[in-house]
């Protein structure tokens, strides 16, 4: 059998070269680079409107945001998701459901009735339908407003 | 739970499983013993991805799979101890023409199946001319023929 040392060695140097990258994707992937994981989780706040989010999440699968929003002495509290993220989202589940939603060009107004002071917590669970950067922006009607920036994977 | 978490639990829920249903499970593969594994990996494949169906999700699945099995088998080849605890050791079946078969009924193994190797990998036909069977760590019998044997 003919051997070829030079191609042999060269090949074993290639081979531990990739079991670096491989170790090193496992351990990105565990803290978050590709989603799920403190690398990418983000939190944005403005007045009255806080929101914990992913920055990375994948095509396909289920995500969530979680909004905590300040009670209102009116008894109700409202969020307003801006159409580029209704677009390119499917919306899953609403916790809790939501009074009513108004649809607009705009995008939707998601009314709660609420009680007392303090904040509520809205959790929303989305499947991203499109793949890059998801540029989405959540307000409160005449306040605060929260844009944000996912980066959606294959 | 996490997508590299996932596979690393099951990685190591299957090492052990098929640890413990000894070296049969995995050697001499019947066709039944197929469908069981394909099942196997239909039921394993749910709790892998857990509802994750990107591509970045399965590669990093298959990724971690393979990180595991390259980290264990480097570890195995610097631990022989560990390596003996989950891969086994050769056994004897059949020493010096002597069936043992204390050790066959432990494995799981029997005449038929010591024949069945000494067929396919000798062409021998007969008890009498196998010298020894040994039930190799990954499941499949090796014969080492009698000095008889050559003229069979």
């Amino acid at each position: 059998m003919a051997e070829n040392t030079v191609f042999m060695r060269r090949n074993w140097q290639v081979q531990r070269a990739g079991w670096l990258l491989m170790v090193l994707v496992v351990l990105f992937g565990l803290a978050g680079l590709f989603g799920q994981g403190r690398l990418a989780r983000r939190e944005a706040a403005a007045q009255g409107l806080t929101l914990r989010y992913q920055r990375v999440v994948r095509l396909e699968a289920t995500q969530s945001l979680e909004f905590a929003l300040d009670a209102r002495p009116s008894g109700e509290v409202a969020l307003d998701l801006d159409s580029g993220f209704v677009k390119r989202t499917e919306i899953e589940r609403i916790i809790p459901e939501p009074r009513e939603i108004f649809i607009s060009p705009e995008g939707q107004r998601l009314s709660f009735p609420s009680a007392g002071s303090g904040s509520v917590a809205i959790r929303l669970l989305f499947v991203p339908k499109k793949l890059g950067r998801l540029r989405a922006r959540f307000a409160i009607p005449g306040g605060a407003e929260l844009p944000v920036s996912i980066l959606v994977l294959p | 739970m996490h997508a590299v978490v996932r596979p690393f639990v099951i990685y190591f829920a299957l090492l052990v499983l098929f640890r413990i249903t000894g070296k049969r499970a995995l050697g001499d593969l019947t066709s039944f013993d197929f469908v069981v594994l394909l099942i196997v990996s239909e039921c394993v494949s749910a709790g892998l991805l857990a509802g994750d169906s990107s591509l970045t999700g399965a590669l990093l699945a298959v990724t971690t799979l393979l990180v595991l099995d390259l980290a264990l088998s480097l570890i195995k080849q610097r631990f022989r101890g560990l390596a003996r605890a989950l891969e086994d050791e050769p056994v004897h079946l059949m020493r010096r023409g002597k069936l043992l078969r204390d050790r066959m009924q432990k494995e799981r193994v029997d005449e038929e199946d010591i024949l069945e190797a000494a067929r396919s990998h000798h062409g021998l036909e007969r008890m009498d001319q196998i010298d020894s069977a040994v039930l190799e760590r990954h499941g499949t019998i090796s014969i080492i023929p009698a000095d008889n044997a050559a003229g069979a």
